[in-house]
């Protein structure tokens, strides 16, 4: 019978193990700063991996508070690329602006996500066109919406904020810029690969320059890309399409019923891409039915004057220099039409009644003399006032 | 916690160094105790639950047997080890599996029968902790050990962090011993045990995930047709990807063992290289192949009894192991194949007896045998689907083809063939060795030059993040 007193011993190879890591760890510096000073010499900037745990990131801060309300920005790589969060939200103080649009896919999963949610009262901002409105295109999205849910852990959020520490620092962790890709480009092209022309940031915004990128072989990209989304699949009548659009009508309604607001935007495309979205999905049958039946307000770039005149290089997607622009004349839209603008406490202005309780710092300020940690109220009588009026209104 | 994260990085130093900064060897294993909890805790916190109660129940189980006055108590009491212990892998790990057979099985007969699918989360790595418990209680059963009289040094040995969510499976008698003394701070068990996390890593991070495991979801993850070099190319890629995977987190759970002082065995040994398939399992997952033949196969009776007992029992410890690895028939088919590649091979050896260490011209041509016939197994392992599987098989005996050239790009074809090629090698050359044995030989300067290579490789070749193959069994 064993008796579990015996130790078992290291098979360790002996040696100078302190000299050995020491050596190992100069040459490895020395390797990679010689690398990273190298991509940097071309023109290579630290940029953020967008992936499924950036995304939860974003979607765990998309509950309003009551000094900071939600504007969620839905879509594919147009909202992605065409409306800059940074830009909104330093115009609009007091909203706290979210991205969770993801390229080459459709917005309805994250849109039915939130819809579900009894605590998002947020406001939404949908990039969207009748392609993406097809029932065959509102899962890609449901991965990134299971994740959330199902694998985002204190871990993960953990290990994300030391991904983004890393990826924001170095630029050679990025896995565009794999060492054996550098290689096979070195061997083929004779040169290391020139920067890559989309920047993303840790609130997941991008940024494309085109300035230095072969537009002729985007727009191709971009055109082809249309092509393998419309032909070769079965679309649907205009009637069966707008019978299967109006289901997201229903989440809309849960949105709004909450307090939120959903606002569908199609975003300027240019060229043969505006022509083939014309031609597969005419405005007029597609778009124009949808947005004269929900009760989201609709947005298409042709119609709103601020909205349309943009120039997309690559028939599809906004340049680095036109996006704040775009963004600024679609809050300004938002602005006029009531959606954004003077912020106002949101728990208080939700409609229920006696939901203006709930909002700490009304609830307890005057007993407790607090008034100024919230942030609407703090902003100025006059401003106090509209808020209070507001939701006593509503109340 | 994955090895591979950043989480674990700034973890594991903050483990090492309050362990080695802590005098009291008491305190320095319950400092290894919380935070093995904290690491099992980090993926799903209600999941200790069901940890503790393999720990507990497992531990009064072997103590109780080992006092009890008549053979019959302790039956019963192994019998409540063996349920709960199963009771749980069956619940978790095969609850929803069951169910779906049993609706199948209904619903052939002719009656409509829908039940609600359970939302049932698989709890991380309870495959490996439930085979430790039970081989301890097993253990203390036959009476070839007698149960430890430490339930912190139990609970450690049952939750150690290391090798807590995908093994090596490791047995009581090989760990307890080692919790008896205080280890000293070895500045050369920290030295190598840091060496081979960082070849782990590498193995996992540089070529498993960055290099391979996109080759292998181009073939297996794809609706497309295949054909013959595609399917080939990405099975080969599948061999290589689960083995660097596997072996880089066992390499990884050595590593960090010793550098906290703890010594436990390596789960491979170039199986690569293995003539013939029993060989193939004396070097594969060494672990569960030693506790399956422990406690299971030799228990139906091993080879004393005859040869159709011998190929029934090997039958069925291959089902069984097959079934282990998931919950899946396509897993049971590739444990069903093993389970009869293993049978020929035993009725061939009495044909030509040959011993695989035997050298001879012929070991070259049987070892590539070997990996072929472990290849087509592996598709049954890697295909989601039985008609995924039958069409990767049908395109690698040449059955099916493709009408427009192939569907791996040239250089996905190139990388895992080289690939393959270069693994049969390293896994040829190392063959009668051990890395130990190779390291020792190397002076300081090669060490610290292969270690950088390594380092840059995690570097400079990482791509997309991939959870370990064996999480999810």
């Amino acid at each position: 019978m064993r008796s579990y007193t015996s130790n078992s011993n290291c098979q360790c190879p002996e040696g100078p193990w302190r000299k050995t890591w020491l050596g190992a760890m100069v040459l490895t510096l020395a390797l990679l700063v010689g690398w990273e000073g190298t991509l940097r010499s071309l023109g290579h900037r630290p940029t953020v991996v967008d992936d499924k745990a950036l995304w939860a990131a974003q979607r765990d801060r998309v509950y309003t508070d009551c000094c900071e309300r939600a504007v969620v920005l839905l879509g594919d790589c147009r909202m992605q690329l065409g409306l800059v969060p940074s830009v909104l939200a330093k115009k609009f103080p007091g909203y706290r602006v979210v991205e969770l649009a993801v390229q080459e896919t459709s917005p309805v999963a994250a849109l039915r996500d939130l819809a579900a949610d009894e605590n998002f009262n947020g406001i939404v901002v949908c990039a969207l066109n009748a392609r993406l409105l097809c029932k065959d295109m509102w899962d890609t999205q449901q991965p990134y919406v299971d994740y959330y849910h199902r694998k985002y852990s204190l871990n993960e959020k953990l290990n994300r904020f030391f991904s983004i520490l890393v990826q924001r620092t170095f630029t050679i962790v990025h896995p565009q810029l794999r060492l054996d890709d550098l290689v096979v480009h070195l061997v083929k092209e004779g040169r290391l690969p020139s920067p890559y022309y989309i920047e993303t940031h840790a609130d997941r915004s991008r940024l494309a320059d085109y300035s230095g990128v072969d537009l002729e072989a985007h727009r191709a990209y971009a055109l082809g890309r249309a092509n393998w989304l419309y032909t070769g699949r079965s679309l649907p009548s205009s009637v069966r399409w707008l019978e299967d659009a109006m289901e997201v009508e229903g989440w809309v309604k849960a949105i709004q019923a909450r307090g939120g607001r959903v606002i569908f935007v199609q975003f300027p495309t240019t060229g043969a891409n505006l022509r083939f979205d014309e031609f597969m999905f005419p405005k007029a049958r597609y778009w124009d039915a949808f947005a004269a039946q929900t009760s989201a307000l609709c947005l298409h770039f042709a119609d709103v004057p601020e909205l349309s005149g943009f120039d997309c290089p690559d028939t599809s997607h906004l340049d680095r220099t036109e996006a704040p622009r775009f963004t600024l004349e679609l809050g300004k839209v938002l602005e006029d039409r009531g959606l954004l603008g003077a912020p106002q406490c949101m728990m208080a202005s939700a409609p229920e009644a006696g939901r203006e309780a709930r909002c700490p710092c009304h609830s307890t300020a005057g007993a407790r003399g607090k008034s100024a940690q919230c942030l609407h109220c703090a902003a100025g009588s006059a401003r106090q006032s509209i808020h209070h009026k507001t939701a006593l209104e509503r109340s | 916690m994955l090895f591979n994260s950043y989480t674990f990085i700034v973890f594991f130093f903050a483990v090492l160094a309050s362990y080695h900064l802590v005098r009291s060897w008491r305190a320095r294993k319950v400092i290894l105790l919380a935070a093995s909890y904290v690491f099992y805790a980090a993926w799903n916190p209600p999941f200790v639950l069901v940890l503790w109660i393999s720990t507990v129940v497992d531990w009064l189980a072997a103590r109780w047997i080992h006092t009890a006055p008549s053979e019959r108590r302790r039956r019963l009491l192994l019998a409540v080890s063996l349920a709960t212990n199963f009771g749980l892998l069956g619940y978790f790990k095969y609850g929803t599996f069951i169910l779906d057979n049993f609706l199948l099985l209904v619903r052939s007969l002719g009656w409509d029968l829908s039940l609600a699918t359970p939302n049932i989360i698989l709890p991380v790595g309870i495959s490996f902790y439930t085979f430790q418990t039970l081989s301890y209680t097993l253990d203390v059963y036959r009476r070839n050990a007698a149960p430890c009289d430490s339930f912190l040094d139990y609970a450690l040995y049952v939750t150690f962090f290391p090798q807590l969510v995908a093994g090596p499976i490791i047995r009581a008698p090989d760990f307890l011993p080692q919790c008896r003394q205080p280890k000293p701070f070895s500045g050369k068990a920290l030295g190598w045990g840091l060496g081979l996390m960082v070849l782990g890593l590498f193995e996992k991070i540089a070529i498993a995930d960055g290099m391979l495991a996109p080759i292998a979801e181009a073939v297996y993850d794809t609706s497309a047709g295949l054909d013959f070099v595609s399917a080939w190319c990405g099975t080969f890629a599948f061999a290589g990807q689960i083995f660097l995977d596997f072996s880089g987190y066992s390499l990884c759970a050595v590593g960090a063992a010793l550098c906290l002082g703890f010594d436990i065995q390596d789960n491979f040994r170039f199986p690569y290289a293995a003539v013939g398939l029993s060989d193939f399992w004396r070097r594969w997952h060494i672990s569960l192949s030693s506790w399956l033949r422990d406690y299971l196969y030799i228990p139906l009776g091993g080879s004393r009894h005859g040869s159709f007992r011998t190929f029934a029992s090997l039958m069925i410890t291959m089902l069984l192991g097959g079934l282990w690895h998931g919950a899946s028939w396509t897993f049971v088919i590739w444990g069903g194949l093993h389970g009869l590649y293993l049978v020929l091979e035993r009725g061939l050896r009495k044909i030509i007896p040959w011993r695989s260490e035997q050298r001879s011209i012929l070991q070259i041509p049987a070892a590539l045998l070997t990996f072929l016939l472990v290849c087509v197994a592996w598709v049954f392992f890697r295909a989601d689907s039985f008609g995924k599987a039958f069409d990767v098989t049908a395109s690698l005996f040449g059955l099916r083809s493709r009408d427009a050239g192939h569907l791996l790009p040239p250089e996905s074809i190139v990388m895992s063939l080289g690939i393959t090629v270069i693994l049969l090698l390293v896994h040829w050359s190392m063959r009668e060795t051990t890395i130990p044995q190779l390291v020792a030989r190397l002076p300081w300067w090669a060490r610290s030059l292969a270690l950088a290579a390594l380092l840059v490789g995690i570097v400079g070749l990482s791509g997309e993040d991939r959870a370990f193959l064996y999480f999810q069994f």
